[in-house]
């Protein structure tokens, strides 16, 4: 006699994709250096949030742009396992084709009521300068590209927010302007706790108002 | 033949981790002539359903009661079955809940703590279910009737039903629904939801030895879909080897582990057992015609039964307006009192009062401001709103003063420019005029963090992405650091007949919900 009906049970599985902007410009002013500190902060901290929900299973990715776009890391790689090797800035923000290379993929992931929505941050620091708006639309095209969590991180005064507001196409998530590396990794730490801790079955947002970082503008660096 | 339940309905464990309840419900009924009806239903999560325990309750208890009236009717005759009289039936289940529901609200109206909870998740969130309260009860449905030559699947919403057969074989007998994705769902509180019932019913010889229904919190614990279709033969092994009654005790134990290891959410499993030794036979729905006569007739006993149920709630409804309207007469004859023993009061004490001349009249926040309530189905502590009425409609325009710049009219859809507002302001979009539910609201695209203040009220602050309300009352508005404004409407309020108490139908849920 089974002493459990059924095959193995899982947690759910919970994307996390990160769109990384690496352009020329993120070199200036030690920015490629402060996202790729930040991210060595913030996956600790992931970590810790996830510990508190323990049911669902988060995989990450990443990828990059500047002239093209590329996989940093290709493979849904599990939270507790994530290395980081640091990216570096040098070329354009080919925004457009790291959307269309994300909407290919979504595309691939199976339709089931298993799968959590991903989640999807995008961190820029100019404009793109490629077409992007084509590529974004293909992206809200794919079922769970219209369904993911997608949150943007505006680094310096130079970011594009109103193109980083029409990915995010949701007043609840407002764009997160960082000037500093101290705001950095706070408000990536921030967008990216929420997800983890988040149990299912609940949506991880809107942001309480409470909880959600005010943003600061003196001690700017970029 | 007769056929047997076992249920068990276990909280998530991310719930109980949480302190939210077990959303989930489960009944089941067997009886005269062999009927067994068993329903399960999933209350939403979402912050939106604050209700949907009870709906999800309300759900199961007026499923079974609709069936078990339903199903006798064809109890040795399950030919005379009809995709219509199975459309029909969906309709009374939906009628039935949305009647309990409305009863329930009766009863028991949203408090201003549910809907203030609902403040955090934005400006929409509290206007959409005010607008149709029904919202905070959603729900799924899945129901399995039976009797002894016949077996009906009906199913609105997330979660399982499978059919086993005797040689183990596992099947879905509904067809799929490709919409019900990750936390999405079809609701039974979404607008003429019994169109979104799936419904397949088989005919002996090819009934079923067992029937599974669950709630998505258990096909979500494992690991893949095969892992989950393994439960069809696994559970009909354990029946057969050690019989119903001591798997019921065991199967809150099973649910609790694989929550633990699995879903997080609520699971509820309801096990529905036939002739478990019987040759199995390959199923196929048979759906010969009724006749016209006798379905009719059966149409007019149901409506005739479920009309008795909406008129005791109408007899409900109409006892309570009643009670409130006295109550009404009552509070304004005391406030009359009181206003009249104040003001004697004052003039008596004129001379000592040092506040005298500042302004008394209390002026809402923005939010609680009244304002005319879209479909105005709330149920509320004021004088419910009759059709023909007078009601007083909102300004629909406000003028925005600022000084040292143009003064703005603020109107629907109006987007406005950071150089509109701050002197040293940019070309890009700082504020929008938009309608949420009937009510307008200012939106903050900005990265200011604004200090709001109705004239007489209290303060409050309005941060990227949030929303002022707008109302009839004038707004101080400090956009940032010395610069500020002032808000007033423009129209007077005009007079309008009130609109009949139907929910916008815009406002409530479309397939697909957003858990």
């Amino acid at each position: 006699m089974p002493v459990r009906p059924g095959g193995a049970y899982a947690g759910r599985p919970l994307h996390i994709i990160w769109l990384l902007d690496c352009s020329g410009s993120m070199a200036e002013g030690g920015k490629i250096e402060a996202l790729n500190n930040a991210i060595r902060e913030v996956i600790p901290a992931m970590r810790k949030a996830a510990e508190g929900n323990p049911e669902v299973q988060f995989y990450v990715r990443v990828i990059r742009f500047a002239s093209g776009a590329t996989w940093h890391v290709p493979e849904p790689t599990p939270l507790a396992d994530f290395k980081w090797v640091d990216l570096e800035a040098n070329g354009e923000t080919d925004l457009g084709q790291a959307l269309a290379l994300l909407a290919e993929d979504l595309e691939q992931m199976p339709q089931n009521t298993r799968m959590l929505p991903p989640q999807i941050v995008l961190i820029s620091d100019g404009k793109p300068t490629d077409d992007w708006r084509g590529a974004m639309q293909g992206l809200f095209n794919v079922p769970w590209g219209k369904r993911a969590v997608r949150q943007a991180i505006a680094i310096g005064q130079d970011a594009d927010q109103e193109t980083l507001r029409k990915f995010v196409d949701n007043p609840e998530r407002p764009v997160l302007r960082v000037d500093n590396s101290e705001q950095l990794v706070r408000y990536f730490r921030y967008v990216s706790t929420a997800v983890t801790a988040t149990p299912p079955g609940r949506d991880a947002t809107p942001t309480p108002a409470e909880t959600r970082p005010q943003p600061t503008f003196d001690d700017s660096a970029w | 033949m007769s056929w047997k339940v076992a249920h068990a309905c276990v909280r998530g464990s991310a719930h109980v981790r949480a302190g939210t309840p077990n959303q989930d419900a489960v009944e089941s009924v067997t009886g005269q002539g062999n009927v067994a009806v068993v329903a399960v239903s999933d209350g939403h999560g979402g912050a939106r359903h604050f209700r949907s325990q009870i709906g999800s309750s309300l759900a199961v208890s007026t499923a079974v009661s609709v069936l078990e009236t339903f199903l006798p009717r064809y109890a040795g005759e399950s030919t005379k079955l009809t995709k219509d009289g199975v459309e029909q039936l969906s309709r009374l289940l939906v009628e039935a809940w949305t009647s309990s529901v409305m009863s329930d609200l009766a009863h028991q109206p949203l408090t201003a703590e549910e809907l203030t909870l609902l403040d955090a998740e934005g400006p929409e969130a509290r206007a959409t279910v005010e607008a149709a309260p029904i919202l905070a009860y959603g729900a799924t449905l899945l129901v399995t009737a039976a009797t002894d030559d016949l077996i009906l699947y009906m199913q609105l919403g997330d979660g399982e039903i499978l059919s086993v057969l005797s040689n183990g074989s596992t099947k879905r007998p509904l067809p799929e629904d490709d919409r019900l994705v990750a936390n999405q769902t079809t609701s039974l509180c979404q607008p003429e939801s019994w169109k979104e019932f799936r419904s397949a019913w088989t005919t002996a010889p090819h009934l079923p030895a067992l029937v599974l229904l669950s709630t998505d919190g258990y096909a979500n614990s494992f690991r893949s879909d095969d892992d989950f279709l393994k439960i069809g033969e696994d559970y009909l092994e354990i029946l057969r080897e050690q019989g119903i009654a001591s798997l019921a005790e065991e199967l809150p134990s099973i649910l609790e582990e694989a929550t633990k290891q699995g879903s997080g959410d609520d699971i509820t499993l309801a096990i529905l057992q036939g002739d478990l030794w019987r040759t199995p036979q390959e199923q196929t729905p048979v759906r010969p015609a009724i006749s016209e006569e006798s379905r009719s007739a059966l149409i007019a006993q149901l409506k005739a039964r479920h009309s008795s149920q909406a008129r005791r709630v109408d007899d409900l409804e109409t006892r309570l307006v009643e009670s409130r309207r006295h109550n009404q007469r009552l509070r304004t004859a005391l406030i009359a009192l009181a206003v009249v023993l104040a003001a004697a009061g004052t003039y008596y004490f004129r001379d000592h009062i040092p506040w005298l001349h500042t302004p008394a009249t209390p002026v809402l926040h923005p939010k609680n401001a009244p304002t005319a309530k879209p479909g105005g189905a709330a149920p509320s502590d004021e004088a419910p709103t009759t059709p023909g009425s007078a009601a007083t409609k909102p300004p629909t325009r406000w003028r925005l003063t600022i000084p040292e710049q143009e003064p703005l009219t603020l109107a629907k859809g109006l987007e406005i420019n950071a150089s509109e507002i701050l002197p040293d302001g940019e070309e890009k979009t700082y504020a929008r005029v938009a309608e949420l539910s009937g009510k307008m609201i200012l939106i903050n695209d900005s990265q200011d963090s604004w200090k709001v203040k109705p004239v007489g009220g209290k303060a409050y602050t309005v941060t990227n992405g949030k929303s002022i309300a707008l109302g009839g009352a004038s707004l101080e508005v400090t956009f940032a650091k010395g610069i500020s404004g002032k808000i007033a409407p423009i129209e007077k309020a005009a007079q309008g007949p009130a609109s009949l108490a139907t929910p916008a139908a815009d406002s409530q849920h479309k397939p697909g919900l957003n858990l």
